[in-house]
């Protein structure tokens, strides 16, 4: 049984300009120790799916329909001690943003030592004792006397690691993270992916969202692709990279510029991310879609597996869906270079 | 060659840290040597990225380059002439040559101005053209920029952040400038607004003949866009040369750290990477010596004993390639292989 298992998950916010379809029928699930990357632009919905999985939307946003099921058991609906269990319990959460997701006027180490207090059953010194033994774990060095210091006293990196200290203070099965190397240095995002994959090893799973496709490759096993609140691709991450069957996927590949490749001009996506309060009849791609038919206009093709042997990669393109009025190639071509990876 | 168009010698920019009371009158002031001994030219008409990481004084140094900031000390030429040393009107004149770009496209407007006065401000601000005509070259700079007719009346919290960025560049070129700092141009923007953006840029260049100085912490981009590349680490350039020259050996072991370090969209890529431990050293405190060698993968024993910085050197094959690194050769052996 997967350790997450997400079904057709609607959310929606009620605001003045109408009601948006921030998340619409979205399916996934999550193995253990699995590294799934959710990628797309801002207002993909990346975030607030992740957000619905802890019941942590405000209003106006609400989960309008669909099923989460951690572990086997439904959260949606789930009491609040229970769900309190869950939030930085078995499912730890970190955000793009060390500097803000931490506490100015309280030590690094008490912080720490809070979410231990409340996820574990450990107090006073054994909840600091373990506090510092989980800076250890992330890499900070001397944690003892970093405990004792506040967050304006820690660079970035070092602050994102200790809000993973904090995530990882309930022992949890799936870390979510959102967009985690964002704010940083590459050189400095560098060395948190070496945490990461560390503690993934360690058979932790992770929801890894990002927009950068290049970290994604890096890091993740399978990828799941959102646009304008639906998934639109799924799969493993060498098929997604190698052989996208989106459209989307496939533009957004080609417009992302590459140490060693020598395009005068990058390939743009023409057009904007749709309005989701009225989102375009049919394929919420279509508008912007180069193979865009009359059919993509009638029909929202759902998520399909995209050949007949493998179960693992799937599109939401009407060119996948068998009785389908689509009559159109769909033709990738996926250019990599020698050079590519060897500046 | 040609003459630079602006040319930088000695360039030196520091800033006090904010102390108490004390510790000023007792003139314990510590200062951020944010831009400390810089020398580099531009040329018309090219492009020159500026890399590194947070806090090395990318961005001081674009602005110290078009007198945004007075210079603690060093020049800073243009066409010849002292920026430093004009009179206010002069430099005013010389603003309509020498234009920037803010790093955050949606901050950087003025939110109770409409796009439309956004632009014009500027040409009103300069008087070019005869007032009649103004709206509409307003227009005829948001088409250039790729915006419509419609969106001059509209307000920045109703664009998006690539059209703001649209919008940046357009009150820009309104002056005609020759010169045109770009600071972290797409680092808010998602990637396929970012290409988009990059594609205007150098559709502009080719158009206008503008050179740029664009700062950026994406080396993918950086690649994409520029001509030359400068990097820079806690306020000193540690390589310069062209795209070519800077991303392939020899390499200074500071920018071959940065270009291990970024990552590669491709899932069956096999690199060695080389993480740097830590994080930039503090500007008010920076190590002696050569200050990248705490972190540096290949330091000797006497890298924190020179009196002052390593200078850049130029590279035997090239005028143009410099690297203030005396031990960049060990860095193949001692990498095992070129990467």
């Amino acid at each position: 049984m997967a350790l997450l298992e997400v079904e057709d998950l609607d959310v929606r916010f009620y605001t003045e300009g109408g009601v948006v379809q921030a998340v619409d029928g979205l399916s996934y699930t999550l193995d253990r120790g699995e590294r799934l990357g959710v990628v797309g632009e801002s207002g993909a919905g990346k975030t607030v799916a992740a957000l619905a999985l802890l019941d942590l939307l405000d209003a106006p946003g609400r989960v309008e329909g669909g099923s989460i099921r951690f572990d086997g058991e439904e959260v949606l609906g789930a009491s609040p001690d229970r769900l309190r269990r869950l939030r930085g319990g078995e499912i730890g959460l970190v955000f793009q943003d060390p500097e803000t997701a931490l506490d100015p006027v309280y030590t690094v180490g008490e912080q720490v030592a809070e979410a231990v207090r409340v996820h574990t059953d450990r107090d006073g010194d054994a909840a600091h004792d373990r506090a510092v033994s989980l800076l250890d774990r992330v890499g900070i060095p001397d944690p003892a006397t970093r405990a004792t210091q506040y967050p304006h006293e820690f660079s970035g990196g070092m602050a994102q690691r200790a809000v993973v200290a904090i995530a990882l203070a309930g022992e949890p099965d799936l870390l979510v993270a959102d967009e985690p190397t964002t704010a940083l240095d590459v050189t400095i995002q560098a060395q948190l992916l070496d945490l990461f994959d560390d503690l993934a090893a360690d058979d932790l799973a992770v929801q890894f969202i990002s927009h950068d496709l290049g970290v994604v490759a890096e890091f993740c096993d399978r990828v799941l692709v959102m646009y304008a609140g639906q998934a639109v691709e799924r799969a493993p991450v060498d098929e997604l990279f190698y052989d996208p069957k989106h459209p989307y996927t496939a533009g957004l590949l080609s417009a992302v510029p590459r140490i060693g490749d020598d395009r005068d001009r990058l390939q743009t996506i023409p057009g904007a991310t749709p309005d989701l309060a009225s989102p375009p009849p049919g394929c919420r791609f279509h508008p912007r879609c180069p193979y865009a038919e009359d059919a993509c206009t009638k029909r929202d093709p759902p998520l399909a597996a995209v050949d007949s042997e493998g179960d693992a990669h799937h599109a939401a393109c009407l060119a996948y869906v068998d009785d389908a009025d689509f009559d159109g190639d769909l033709d990738f071509y996926v250019e990599v270079g020698e050079e590519v990876g060897d500046p | 060659m040609t003459d630079p168009l602006l040319s930088a010698e000695g360039l030196v920019k520091h800033y006090p840290t904010e102390e108490h009371f004390l510790a000023r009158l007792l003139g314990r002031r510590r200062w951020v040597r944010a831009v400390d001994g810089v020398d580099i030219d531009i040329y018309p008409g090219e492009t020159l990225a500026l890399v590194g990481e947070s806090g090395c004084g990318k961005s001081t140094l674009g602005r110290a380059l078009v007198h945004l900031e007075e210079p603690t000390a060093g020049t800073v030429r243009h066409r010849g002439d002292d920026l430093a040393a004009l009179s206010d009107a002069e430099l005013r004149a010389r603003r309509r040559d020498l234009q920037y770009v803010f790093q955050n496209p949606t901050a950087s407007l003025d939110p109770r101005l409409t796009v439309g006065d956004a632009v014009r401000e500027a040409l009103d601000v300069h008087d070019i053209g005869p007032v009649g005509e103004r709206d509409r070259r307003v227009v005829s700079l948001l088409e250039t920029v790729g915006l419509r007719p419609s969106h001059a009346g509209r307000y920045p919290r109703e664009l998006s952040g690539g059209q703001c960025q649209r919008v940046g560049l357009a009150r820009a070129l309104a002056v005609d400038p020759e010169f045109v700092v770009c600071d972290e141009p797409v680092s808010a923007l998602d990637v396929s607004v970012q290409a988009g953006i990059l594609n205007l840029l150098a559709d502009l260049q080719d158009e206008f003949g503008l050179a740029y100085l664009v700062v950026a912490h994406d080396l993918s981009v950086v690649q994409h866009v520029a001509d030359r590349v400068a990097v820079m680490y806690l306020g000193e350039l540690v390589e310069i040369g062209t795209v070519e020259e800077v991303f392939s050996p020899p390499y200074h072991p500071y920018t071959y750290s940065l270009l291990s370090a970024v990552p590669e969209p491709d899932p069956r890529w096999e690199g060695e990477r080389v993480v740097l431990d830590g994080a930039v050293p503090s500007a008010t405190d920076p190590p002696d010596g050569c200050k990248f060698h705490p972190r540096c993968p290949i330091a000797q024993d006497d890298c924190g004993e020179w009196d002052a910085h390593p200078d850049l050197e130029t590279v035997a094959e090239s005028d143009d390639h410099a690297i203030a690194c005396p031990y960049r050769d060990r860095l193949d052996a001692e990498m095992g292989g070129d990467r």
